[in-house]
Formats: structure tokens, sequence, C-alpha cells
């Protein structure tokens, strides 16, 4: 016994398990007497206790009884008889009974499965959280259900290990079960367990499977999980694939998820890429919920994986990412929405930086780009410079009008001076005037 | 889905579109279309047979002889002694195919814990980038201990294992822990993942930048060589640094470092990052407010969280905002601020002082709701609404005040008549009763739908009202969800006008239902909308569901779009 009092407990599990497995009840009480001198883990606590309890229960609850180690001696002998133990507890109290039944659900799913009614309402919720704690040694599908039927809701661990068992069977279970729609962007996530874990474990047949499911939520799942381990295991096919993709905007995610993992190995690669992707979604890069109404309109939904790359080659050369999107619509009358909205973001960062790139702009891109510098300038006050740089813009009427409002709202006397001042025509100066004065009512 | 609704397929139109749809959608058969929420496979089982059952692999089959010849053994101890030999046995490339496939299946005694924590235990000693892998494809806190003991002890070899085991926000975390007691190697790995991907720009699930916690230590560990990297930094996260950096110097001296930040072009994006999380600034910030450019004063106006607070709104109410430089109008907002911060403990000055503000209704309804919301004695609260000026106040303040002394749910629900009596009576606390019905037998669950079908007309518009006023957030099942907003959308009245918000009309409210179940199921989104009455609120969900199911297949939504009756086609033609 000295020996293994010896050990240090953190690192000797399996061969104080050993002992303990082997040794009298009396070495037991010893050896507890013996770890009471110092710091006892938990884990060997434990192990004192399952031995302890299966060879004298009564003996066991009796050495730690009124210490916060009771729990653990009550708790092990629902390891070793569930029975026994949970009809001593009953006649003890409710807390002793909880500490069964935490045993009872960790050790014995079964058992309590068929012996429900006997464990008092009060202490199943503990049995309940218990029996998730190891979830690969029960039987999956009876776990799922019996969870569900006593409102303990889903554990994606044990559906994890039914995926694991007989994916078709968890597939079956989904079916049978819908989604409580619990996450707030209403995604099943328990497609992508499933999705996820076959793509690593058995892509073949989550091929099949994919191929028999009507289009809709789980298919994607099911394709996006394919590509991520086609990603993994061959990129150029990835790309490949990713290509062939028909619906430009699902086919820009995965553009953007390859892209991603050029970034630091061949940045000139993940700028084609992104080309490519704004070439094909000229409005808009991510799929999102998008509810259009009589006056107004909503959306929901995450930032995609091309949003992430333009995001990502913004930080590593704001330049060329915004030259990228400009070239994608040289010669037409506007420039998409992503690029105003990269405009934006480098001219809140750095308006003088992004002035200068301004100049050296041409036609629609210095146009978009000088009316993100006027909203920028109007923002921090610098009213007379943000209307110079709205006069730069496409569409003069609107950004000039808002940069007016904006200083009538902080300096009226300042907006009505500059329209006095400034080099207008008569028709503009009364135009602004009359702005100015409805502004005000 | 109400199969008994007017069946979609009387259109000649839909049944060419359907034709044609098959081919694009594959096993797509239109004959039970799920509901909201649910999965679309009738499919799977009629049309592809499963393939055999993959024969277990070999490792699986011997495992199992073990365990056989383990289970067999009927005394506890030479069990016990089994699953440790068992598990000491083991190779350590087995080991993930034990835990993965669950191959240790006896329960009903402590074998699996004594047999996993023996395995644990090697694993931990043999091969834990192993074990570390597994962990993290297994969302299991097997490896948590293991990684902080090398962040403290040994970080280079846990920042290998990130090398090859790419997790980014992972690794931000434990680089937290490594930047305590080695923030050089920390800022060295951080400078390298932002170099290799978008670490610099990723943000938490409250929005917040994933460096930041990591910068926080690293400007308390290593100031000077935090200072030296931030021009080699990208923005993003050049910003956080800095606004760690700057943390520092405001906790030392606040005016001092405030008179740094005006003389920097992004100084005020280096304030806002330590506003955003600084607790009770608001007397400093007083303090300062009349050196603030205009730039500096629009800021604190807009984000104005750091301004009066609950210690020192009266400060705030009676600071000279407009002789430090703030606008009228600017300061009219600082001084709603205060007085949202004044309204809990004192009501009646806030009502009074409301008065002098010349406030929008959005302005009042905020004050009032945070004011309301506060008063703790009913009987008080109605004699401060009696006093409110004009009508359209004093039913505000009442609304919120119903709200909030509604009765609580109470008591559970085990039918479906029990259930829309509470619904009808309450009309609060739909999701406590919704979340209730995940525990019915599925059969009384279906008998939902039935069962508000069947309720008399009055009672199903107040009900459709209240249940889809509430339907986003409170989860009803998919069955009543889909015959609520069925009847919602057959039976326009007035009254359907829900609520004044735009996005709670019954376009919008319909549409969203429609989007949201062809984000699952287009082709049954499809079937719902068309079996529809002709309608606005029609012709909005059918482009709604058009745009949408655009972006994932759009050939297949034209093809749909051009398979509507002609009628249709104008109806959308029109909204376009």
């Amino acid at each position: 016994m000295e020996s293994i009092l010896a050990l240090d407990p953190a690192s000797s599990y399996a061969r104080i398990a050993r002992w303990l497995a082997t040794v009298t009840e009396q070495d037991i009480a010893a050896c507890w007497a013996g770890y009471q001198q110092g710091k006892c883990p938990d884990e060997i606590t434990q192990l004192v206790f399952i031995n302890w309890t299966r060879l004298n229960p009564q003996a066991a609850i009796a050495a730690v009884a009124g210490t916060e180690n009771e729990r653990n001696a009550w708790w092990a002998w629902a390891a070793n008889d569930p029975s026994s133990a949970l009809s001593a507890a009953k006649a003890v109290g409710r807390e002793q009974v909880s500490h069964v039944a935490t045993g009872i659900g960790e050790f014995d799913p079964a058992w309590l499965r068929a012996h429900l009614g006997e464990i008092p309402e009060s202490c199943r919720g503990d049995a309940f959280t218990r029996m998730r704690k190891w979830p690969t040694g029960q039987d999956p599908q009876t776990s799922l259900k019996f969870l569900k039927e006593n409102g303990m809701g889903f554990d994606d661990r044990i559906f994890k290990s039914l995926v694991r068992k007989d994916p078709w069977a968890a597939f079956d279970w989904l079916k049978e079960n819908p989604n409580d729609y619990h996450s707030f962007d209403k995604r099943d996530r328990r497609l992508d367990v499933l999705a996820s874990t076959m793509a690593q474990e058995n892509p073949e047949e989550l091929e099949r499977l994919a191929a028999g499911v009507p289009v809709g939520a789980a298919r994607r799942a099911m394709e996006q999980a394919l590509f991520d381990h086609l990603l993994e295991t061959d990129p150029a096919a990835a790309l490949e694939s990713a290509r062939a993709v028909e619906a430009p905007l699902v086919a820009a995610q995965r553009l953007g998820q390859i892209g991603l993992g050029m970034i630091a190995t061949d940045l000139d690669k993940a700028f084609e890429i992104a080309s490519e992707i704004l070439a094909a979604n000229p409005g808009e890069l991510d799929i999102r919920n998008r509810i259009e109404f009589e006056n107004g309109n909503m959306w929901s939904g995450n930032p995609g994986k091309a949003s992430e790359l333009m995001n990502a080659l913004f930080e590593k050369d704001r330049e060329k990412t915004l030259a990228v999107m400009a070239a994608q619509r040289a010669g037409e009358s506007t420039l998409q929405e992503t690029f105003s909205d990269f405009a934006a973001k480098w001219a809140e960062d750095d308006v003088e930086g992004f002035m200068d790139w301004t100049d050296q702009q041409s036609g629609i891109t210095q146009q978009a780009s000088a009316q993100q510098i006027s909203i920028k300038l109007a923002r921090r006050g610098d009213y007379s410079e943000a209307i110079e740089w709205a006069g730069r813009g496409s569409n003069v009427g609107y950004p000039l009008t808002s940069v007016l409002s904006q200083w009538q709202r902080t300096d009226p006397e300042a907006a009505a001076a500059w329209v006095e001042s400034y080099d207008l025509t008569n028709e503009q100066k009364a135009h602004y005037r009359d702005f100015l004065k409805r502004a005000a009512q | 889905m109400n199969l008994s609704a007017p069946s979609p397929f009387k259109s000649v139109g839909l049944l060419a579109f359907l034709a044609t749809g098959i081919i694009g959608w594959q096993l797509a058969t239109p004959s039970a279309p799920a509901t909201e929420g649910e999965i679309s496979m009738t499919s799977v089982t009629k049309r592809a047979p499963r393939p055999a059952r993959p024969s277990r692999s070999a490792a699986a089959n011997t495992a199992g002889k073990r365990m056989a010849s383990l289970r067999a053994l009927a005394d506890p101890e030479a069990r016990m002694l089994a699953s440790i030999s068992l598990a000491e046995s083991l190779s350590p490339t087995e080991f993930a195919a034990w835990m993965n496939g669950g191959w240790f299946n006896l329960r009903g005694g402590p074998e699996l814990m004594i047999f996993s924590k023996v395995l644990l235990e090697r694993w931990l000693r043999e091969a834990p980038e192993d074990l570390m892998a597994w962990a993290a494809q297994n969302n299991s806190d097997a490896a948590n201990g293991l990684m902080d003991e090398w962040a403290a002890h040994e970080p280079q070899r846990l920042i290998d294992y990130f090398k090859s085991h790419r997790d980014d926000r992972r690794e931000l975390e434990m680089l937290e822990k490594i930047a305590v007691s080695s923030p050089a190697l920390a800022l060295q790995r951080l400078r390298e993942m932002a170099d290799a991907g978008i670490v610099a720009i990723m943000r938490d699930k409250a929005g917040g930048m994933m460096t930041a916690p990591l910068m926080k230590v690293l400007a308390a560990n290593s100031p000077a060589a935090l200072e030296a990297l931030l021009e080699s930094m990208p923005s993003e996260m050049k910003i956080v640094a800095e606004g760690a950096l700057s943390k520092l110097r405001l906790d030392a001296s606040f005016e001092d470092e405030i008179r740094n930040l005006q003389g920097r072009k992004d100084g005020w994006k280096i304030f806002s990052t330590y506003l955003a999380y600084a607790e009770d600034i608001g007397p400093k910030l007083l303090g300062v407010v009349a050196s603030f450019s205009p730039e500096w004063r629009s800021g604190l106006v807009n984000h104005p969280w750091g301004t009066a607070s609950k210690s020192n709104a009266q400060q705030w109410w009676d600071a000279d905002l407009e002789g430090a430089g703030f606008s009228s109008s600017q300061a009219k907002l600082l001084r709603i601020q205060a007085l949202l911060h004044l309204a809990p403990t004192e009501p009646e000055t806030t009502l009074e002082r409301m008065s002098g503000l010349k406030l929008e209704s959005h302005q009042v309804s905020n004050i009032l709701s945070t004011l309301f919301s506060s008063v703790a004695d009913p009987e008080k609260a109605r004699e401060l609404i009696a006093g409110l000026p004009n009508q359209e106040a004093r039913d505000a303040a009442t609304a919120i005040l119903d709200r909030r002394t509604a009765p609580r749910a109470e008591g559970e629900v085990t039918t479906p008549a029990d259930l829309f009596a509470k619904l009808a009576t309450e009309k609060t606390n739909n999701d406590t009763y919704f979340s209730q019905i995940k525990n019915w037998p599925p059969e009384k669950v279906t008998a939902l739908s039935a069962g508000f079908s069947q309720l008399p007309e009055e009672q199903k518009q107040q009900l459709s009202h209240i249940i889809i006023d509430t339907m986003e957030a409170s989860n009803p099942p998919a069955n009543l969800r889909d015959e609520v907003v069925r009847y919602y959308a057959e039976n326009p009245t007035p009254k359907n006008a829900i609520s004044e918000e735009p996005w709670k009309s019954p376009n919008a409210a319909i549409s969203q239902y429609v989007v949201n179940l062809s984000t699952n199921d287009p082709l049954a989104a499809s079937q719902w909308v068309e079996s529809l009455p002709a309608s606005n609120t029609k012709a909005w969900a059918q482009k709604n569901l058009l745009s949408n199911w655009q972006q994932y297949d759009p050939k297949a939504a034209d093809r749909w779009e051009k398979s509507l009756p002609e009628a249709d086609r104008a109806a959308l033609k029109k909204l376009k």
C-alpha cells in the first residue's frame, strides 16, 4: 500500500485502479485514510469508492457520512448495484437519492430507462444530465428517444455515436424528429453533425446518401461537408468542383473558402479567385434570407466565405482589393455595392490615405470613392470639405444635400453662409436656401 | 402541411413545371412535402435503395470479440481488471477508433469509465498531439488541461501543434495564455497567423474582435514589444492593439491620453475601442468633452454608452453641453441618455424633464419603456401614467405596464385546447408553452392543426395574430405554424395589421414563413404558396420565394417562375 500511496495520483490512474480492484475492504479503508493526509484528486476518490462500495457499501458510506465525500460513496454504489443503492438512499433523504440518480445515469442508462418511475421526479434531471457523459457506450437511438421523451432535448455527442454506428438510421432519426428551430439562423445543426462526421469517416457513403436527398437544407449540408473533405484531401479537385457549381452565390462561397486557404501561400492566386467571384456576383456576395415587402425589406444570415475572402484581401492589400472590385464594372455607369462597402471601410479607417488613392482614379471609380469620402468627412464634422468631395461624385444632388442637411443640424449659420459664399448659380443658391429652410422646420 | 388545403396540382402550368422540375431535382417527388423544420426525405426511402450496411472492419470485429470475452466474465473484479488490461494493451493508433466506434460497450457498471480513463491517461502520455486533435474533433474537454500546461511550460510545442492542426479561434485563446509567460512568442505567432489568414478580422459571437483579449494580455505583459510591432500589423489588428495600449495610458492619465489621441487621425477609432468596454467613465469624460473636435463630439453622440450612467446621470443632465461645443440636437441626444439612467430612480423628475426636450415619438417610447419597466409599485405607475401629457404617451405607457404585469406562464399545457386557451388569455409566454409541446407525444402534436382549424372564427383570428406576432422567437410546432399562417393568408381582415412595425405586416410575415420553408425544401415551399388564393400577399410571397430560391438554384427557380399561371406571373412582374 505504501508504494501506491507514494505514487503521484494525477498520473497513476491505471496502477491505482488495478491495485484497488484486487485488495480487501480493509486495504481500501486504510488507503482512503492514507489519502486523507494529502490532496486526493476526484478521479482517485471515485475509484476508491467504486471499489469500496463493490465490497461493502454500508461501510463505505459510514466512513464519509456527513462529509463532502458522502456523495461519491452513494454515486459509486449506484455503479455496482443501482437497485439497492436507490432503495437505501430513499430511506435516508433526497440528497442521497440525487447522488444515486447521478450514478445510475452515468453507469447504467439501460437500468435508468427501465426503472425511471422508481426515481423521484425531482432527481431525474440529475440522472438525465449524467447519462450524457459516456455517449459512445450506449444504445444511441434508444438514448436519444428516451431523452426526447423526457424533455431533455437533443444530445449531439450521442447523435454522433449513432451516425458512426449507422448513418442511415441517424438520418431516419432526423426525419422523424424535426428540428425545433431554436438556433437564431434556423439552421439544423444536427445535419452538420451528421454530414461532417460522415464526410470525415465515410465520405463514399455520404455521397450515396446525398444523392438520394432532394434539394434543400439537408442536401446542402451534405454537399458542403463533402466539399470540405475534398478541399482537405485534393485542393485541385475542390477548385474544379467549386467552379462547376451552377448557382453563382453557392460557387462564390466555395471559391471563397479556397481563396482563404491561399492567402498565406499564393496571394496572387487568392486575388484571381476574388476576381472570379466578383465577376459572377456583381451585386451581392452572401447567401441570406431576404424578404421584401411593400414598404421595406429585411434580411438575416451571416457573411459567407466570399465576404470573408474579400475582407482578408482588403486587410492584406486594400489598393489591390479595390482595384479588383473596380475592374469588374469598368466602363459601366455604376460600381457594384461591394466596391462601395469596401470604399466606405477604407474611408473610415484612413480617409486621407483613401483621398490619395481616389485622386489617382478616374471615372466611376473616382466618383464612387469620392462619395464615400464625403460621407466620412461629414461624419467627422468637416462639412465644407465633405461638400467638395460630394461634388466630385457621379450623383451630386443627393450626397450634397445630405451633407448640407447634417451641417444644418449642427451649425445652421455656417451651412447658410456656405450657400451664400460658394460659387453657385443663382438658381442653385435659391434651391439650397429653400432646402435649408425646409430642413429647419 | 395541411394536405386538405386547395391542391396546387389543378394548375396546368405547375404540372408542366413539375415535369421538368423532377429532372432538375433528381428525386424530389412532390408527393409529401415537408413542413417547415422537417427534412423532406420521402424519396430516400422510396426511391433510393439503401446500400447494404457496410460490413464491420476487421478492427471492429476484433474489438467485438475482445468485448464478448470481457462481457462473459461473471465476476465484477475480473471484469474491472480485464477492462484495465484491455486499455493497457491497445496501441495509441487504435485509441481514436475505440473511442469513436464505441467499441467498449459494456454498461451496467463502472468498466466504461475506468477503461476510458486509463486510455486517456495513456493518450496524454504517449500521443498527446493525437489526443488534442481527437478532442477538437469531438468537442471534448479531454485535452484542455494539457493545452493549459503546454501554454505555461511548453508554449512552442503547443504552437507547433496548431501549425499542423489549424484552429484559429482555439489557437487565439491559447495564445492569450501563452502571452502571460511568453509574450514575445505569442506576439510572433499572432503576426504569422495574421499573415496567413483572417485572424486579424475574426470576430467573436458578440461581434468583438477575437484578438482583443490577447492584445490586452500582451499590452499588460509586454507593451514595448507590442508597440514595436504596430506598424507592421494589418489595420484592424493594429487598432485593437492600439486600443489595448491606449487603455493602459488612459488608466494612468485620462486627460493626457485623450490629448494624445485627439492629435491622431485614428484617435477616435482607438478611443471607441476603449469606450465600448469602459465602466463608469462618465465623470472623466465630462472633464474633457470641451476639448473634443467635431469628429469626437459626433462620435460620442453616436455611441453614447460611455457617457451617462446610473451614478452620474445627474451630472450629465446638468452639464453645459452646448457650451462644450455640442450642437443642440447632439446635446439633446446626450440628455436623453442621462434621462434613461435617471428614469428608474427618479421617475417624476424624468417625466417632467421629458416635456422640455421636444422628443420624437421613438425617443418618448424608449424612455417610457425604461421608466415603466422599473417602477415597482403598479399603483404608483398608474398615477404616473395619468399625469402624462397626452393620450399617445398614456397608451404607450399602459401597454408597457400591461406587458410587465401580465400573468406569468403557470402550469402545464396538456391538450391543444389548454394551449389555445392559455395563449388567448395571456397573450404572452408563447415560448414557454410551445417548449412544453416538445415533450408531447407525436399524435397530440399532430392534433394541434386540426384543433386550430376547428376553433370558432373569432378565436382563430385572435390566435393567428398572437402566434404570428411572436412566431420567429417562440417556435410553435411546424404543423400548427403551417395551419395558422395559411389561415392568416386566406383570411385577410383589417385586423391583420398585427403591429405597426412593417416587418410584421401580413405580407412580410407570410413571406418570411415561405422563405424559411424554402430554405429547407423549396419544392414544398412552392407548393404551399401556390395553394394560397390569389392576393397581393401571395404575389409578395412568390416574389420572395423566387429571389431566395435563386440564390441556391437559379435554374430551378426560373423554371418554377415560368411554370406559374399567367395571372401569377403578371402579379409577380408588377412587384419586380
